[in-house]
């Protein structure tokens, strides 16, 4: 696993590669006086299953209506198959959406809400019937098929507007925020359920979700957004062991983030003293974050010593949340900020509220960040 | 509030009953008089059709009845084919509260002024007093009546289904017939039948408007201006029950729920 | 449990369903350039058929009457002084001291009347309720101010009753006085009291009525203080909505008036097709205009003040 500390700012001239289906090259989206998407550059590989991750309002949602047709960009291209997109109609393109609030035909029963987008391709009837079949029987739909949308479930639905837009078999599918509507349980059925179906029509797949651990279970891929940036483009491995920056950091996953002022191989705090750190090719230094994954951080015992490589932080344990096949251990450090969260294995040995408690973790599986200008001002913890 | 109010609920009880007792007296007293055998209202002759039997061979009453569905038809065309472009640009300009009063306006006027306004309007530019005139005149209510009730429809309405339809591969002009209009189309029978029913109905306007023409509510007037035969009661019932079925049938049809509206939270 | 990592994220990594952007998201924005062009036919439409009307009764007024009828283009003021003489004076207060009556008694009735079909628990029930007062209102105004003519005219069905049972010997003139003009009045407007009051109450937090109580009012004071300023909206525009029309009505006083109760309507009516004099007649209909424009004055003032602190109608 190589390691990138760069932010991933993507050329599209060099970084370019034959592989790829779509190709946004600088995209600018306006909406009045409200700038939605800053410079936008992505490649999407041919059959990737390729995630927009953020939160609300960061742009995604925006981005991929502009691919699907609904938006237009206020400068910029997006490429398909090297052809460039801007202006054409949302019917014009080879692209189809499966909208977030399904947005089924609510007039037409199943089998010709699927049908619909074939009936403008002026296909024959069997071949109509063939595709719609298939497909209804591919999602497992067969039995609902002369229903009115209004009589099916929440997961139905979302399988009427997913087969609606495959079966036209377009280059690339849109998702927007498909799993949004559902409860908990079906939303994990069914990212096994699609991902599955990417894998078996073998189409480029785009989806927008805010829901990290979504993007990270069904992605080959995820462009990680915010205010109408990119930020990172990467692979779920890559997010989460090697974050670009802060925000990404904190928005992948879980982490422990102490701040102080990084000079040379180590970052001073208040409380804790003087830390080391192990500086990033880009060597970071002024106002900072320490970042700790939960589940590298451990407990040490009262006369334990740390290992080599191993940096320390004490405090004092606020709690510890008993969730089932691990137990979280908080702990307060000297020096206040959030308090520190560890992972542990077993319960048995969680220690008790207010005992004092020393955290250790091996400094090269720690990371460093800047600190953005806008939380500099805060003294302290820095949040 | 909903499981209770402050103290007296039973008068609440009396004040409803007296309002219904109130509303629907005189309609019902119309009704079983104009089965009257007996002229008058205060005597009871048994029952009997004959009323209806010269309401029938009463051509002048037969031939208003027929000029005023005519009349009521051209206006309800007039008022659904301006009000529905109109209520879609309303609902496009939704937060210009202007906009939105501008379209309310007609309906507060008196019917009175509108009736002068035009009176005055049509003898100025010299333009016929006749049947086209009352259709015009209904049509300037009509539109924002049959704007108000599309626009309700409209609201319901999950715009998302248009754009899967352009996703999908089909034209802006397509999707319109193949989609919107589908699913507003309770919206626009109900919008019909209100203006239809108003405008069978409306006096005051036609009054002023008429010329020479005769509606069946000026009709009525005339005959009751000129003494009352029981074939008023005769009339005024038939005319009650078309009325009611109409209205009936317009509300079931602009208050069903909009279909296929994907619930959130269902599994 | 505190996330450290939602510091930095926003609330949607909750789990939350975010409908996504902050920005205005402008589905429609693909139709712009259609739904403009909608709004032209009516808008044409009305200012050729209901503008320019009005304007033109604006302009009459300050003409005079032609001979056999009509109007000559000659400027003159006389019309307004004609119309500020007690005669006619005396039918405008007239008219309005009718429609006040009017406007209160529907308020006496309606607002409780609303208040029940709001406080029912069943939705069914309060649509059902709904229908029930909304049907008459559609049937033809003539034929419902028709009904009160056979039911209070000297052979009428009071009477009839009346005498029947012995109650009284000679019929009673019930009808052709200001009496029967407000029962008619009453009688045609009362629904459009009840719904926009009915909407507002039906609006209302439930549990705003029981916070009052539960805060120690008694149920007079938090009807006054907590639902009263809450339910202004409806309450003004069921105002408006009896004021108006009762004012500028003509067939109610005409059949049931009898002649003997003028009001505005029946003057005008009576200069445009009887006397012929339109000048007159139009300055009589700006008259009721004005006023009507004072009210709707005073309704947009009640319901800024009401959409300042957070109610819509």
């Amino acid at each position: 696993m190589s390691v990138t500390d760069e932010p991933q700012t993507v050329d599209p001239v060099l970084d370019a590669a034959d592989g790829d289906v779509i190709r946004i090259e600088r995209v600018v989206k306006w909406f009045g006086d409200v700038c939605a998407l800053n410079d936008v550059s992505l490649q999407i590989r041919d059959g990737e299953f390729f995630a927009l991750l953020g939160p609300s309002g960061c742009g995604k949602t925006t981005l991929l209506r502009c691919i699907g047709g609904f938006e237009e960009v206020t400068s910029g291209r997006i490429e398909l198959d090297g052809a460039d997109l801007v202006g054409s109609r949302p019917y014009e393109r080879p692209v189809n959406m499966m909208f977030q609030s399904y947005a089924l035909f609510p007039h037409l029963r199943v089998w010709d809400n699927v049908a619909y987008g074939l009936k403008a391709e002026r296909l024959s009837k069997d071949e109509i019937r063939s595709r719609v079949d298939e497909v209804l029987a591919k999602v497992d739909l067969v039995a609902q098929a002369d229903r009115r949308p209004h009589q099916l479930s929440g997961g139905q639905r979302q399988r009427v507007a997913l087969s609606r837009a495959i079966v036209k078999r377009p280059r690339v599918l849109l998702l927007d925020e498909p799993l949004a509507a559902l409860d908990r349980k079906l939303r994990g059925e069914m990212q096994i359920e699609l991902k599955r179906l990417q894998n078996e029509v073998g189409m480029t797949f785009i989806i927008v979700t805010h829901d990290q651990e979504e993007a990270m279970t069904m992605a080959d891929r995820i462009a990680v957004l915010d205010h109408g940036r990119v930020l990172q483009v990467a692979t779920p491995r890559e997010l989460y062991h090697h974050p670009v920056d802060h925000f990404v950091a904190a928005f992948i996953g879980k982490m422990n983030f102490i701040p102080g002022d990084v000079a040379g191989d180590a970052i001073a705090t208040t409380g804790l003293g003087s830390l080391p750190v192990r500086q990033p090719t880009v060597p970071v230094s002024g106002p900072g974050y320490l970042a700790v994954r939960p589940e590298t951080a451990r407990m040490l015992g009262d006369d334990e010593t740390p290992a080599t490589g191993e940096a320390t932080a004490t405090g004092t344990v606020e709690g510890s949340v008993f969730v089932g096949s691990q137990t979280h251990v908080h702990v307060v450090l000297d020096g206040a900020g959030d308090p520190f969260v560890l992972t542990r294995p077993r319960i048995d040995d969680a220690p008790p509220a207010g005992a004092r408690a020393r955290v250790a973790w091996r400094v090269d599986e720690a990371l460093v960040f800047p600190r953005p200008q806008s939380e500099v001002a805060v003294a302290g913890d820095g949040a | 509030m909903r499981d209770r109010g402050p103290g007296g609920g039973r008068l609440l009880r009396l004040n409803m009953g007296i309002v219904f007792a109130f509303l629907y007296t005189p309609l019902v007293v119309l009704v079983i008089l104009s089965f009257n055998q007996s002229k008058y209202a205060s005597l009871w002759g048994g029952f009997s059709t004959k009323w209806y039997g010269v309401l029938a061979h009463d051509s002048a009453v037969i031939r208003s009845i027929g000029t005023t569905f005519f009349i009521a038809a051209a206006a309800t065309v007039l008022s659904i084919v301006i009000g529905l472009p109109l209520a879609f640009g309303l609902e496009r300009w939704r937060r210009n509260a202007a906009l939105d009063s501008a379209s309310y306006f007609p309906l507060l006027i008196p019917d009175i002024v509108t009736a002068i306004g035009l009176l005055s309007f049509f003898a100025a530019i010299k333009f016929p007093l006749g049947v086209r005139s009352i259709v015009i005149a209904h049509s300037v209510w009509g539109i924002a009546f049959a704007t108000a009730i599309i626009r309700t429809r409209l609201r319901g309405f999950d715009r998302s289904i248009e754009e899967a339809s352009l996703d999908l591969g089909v034209k802006e002009i397509p999707t319109f017939f193949k989609v919107t209009l589908p699913v507003i189309w309770p919206g626009i029978i109900a919008a019909a039948l209100v203006v239809f029913t108003l405008s069978v109905d409306e006096f005051v306007i036609a009054y002023f408007t008429a010329g020479q023409t005769v509606t069946f509510p000026i009709q009525i007037y005339g005959m009751i201006r000129f003494g009352i035969t029981p074939e008023i009661n005769a009339a005024a019932t038939i005319l009650l029950c078309v009325t009611m079925l109409s209205i009936a049938t317009a509300l079931i049809l602009g208050g069903r729920r909009n279909r296929g509206v994907p619930e959130e939270a269902v599994a | 449990m505190p996330k450290v990592d939602d510091r930095r994220t926003h609330a949607s990594t909750a789990g939350s369903a975010s409908a996504g952007p902050a920005v205005p998201n402008a589905k429609d924005l693909s139709r712009s350039r259609w739904t403009w062009l909608g709004l032209v036919p009516a808008f044409v439409w009305w200012t050729v058929f209901l503008l320019a009307p009005i304007a033109l009764i604006l302009a009459s007024a300050f003409f005079k009457r032609g001979f056999y009828g009509g109007v000559v283009y000659q400027f003159t003021l006389s019309n307004f002084s004609r119309a500020a003489t007690p005669l006619y004076m005396k039918v405008f207060w007239h008219s309005i001291k009718l429609a006040f009556v009017t406007t209160v008694v529907c308020l006496a009735v309606g607002y409780p009347a609303a208040y029940f079909i709001a406080t029912r628990p069943s939705v069914k029930m309060r649509n059902v309720l709904l229908l029930l007062v909304i049907l008459p209102f559609w049937t033809d105004f003539l034929i419902r101010t028709y009904a009160w003519i056979i039911l209070l005219n000297r052979e009428g069905v009071v009477n009839g009753v009346l005498e029947r049972f012995g109650v009284i010997d000679q019929p009673l003139g019930l009808l052709y006085n200001n009496t029967a003009v407000v029962i008619g009045l009453v009688y045609a407007y009362l629904p459009l009291m009840i719904l926009p009051l009915y909407a507002s109450l039906e609006r209302l937090n439930p549990e705003l009525f029981e916070a009052g109580a539960d805060l120690g009012s008694r149920p007079f004071r938090v009807w006054r203080t907590v639902i009263l300023p809450l339910i202004v909206p409806g309450l003004v525009a069921g105002i408006v909505f009896v004021f108006v029309p009762s004012l500028g009505n003509f067939p109610v006083a005409e059949l049931l008036g009898g002649g003997r109760s003028d009001m505005v309507g029946n003057l005008i009516n009576r200069q445009f097709l009887t006397a012929r004099d339109w000048p007159f007649g139009s300055t009589l209909t700006l008259a009721l205009i004005a006023i009507l424009m004072l009210l709707l004055l005073v309704q947009s003032f009640a319901l800024r003040r009401s959409r300042e602190i957070g109610i819509d109608a």
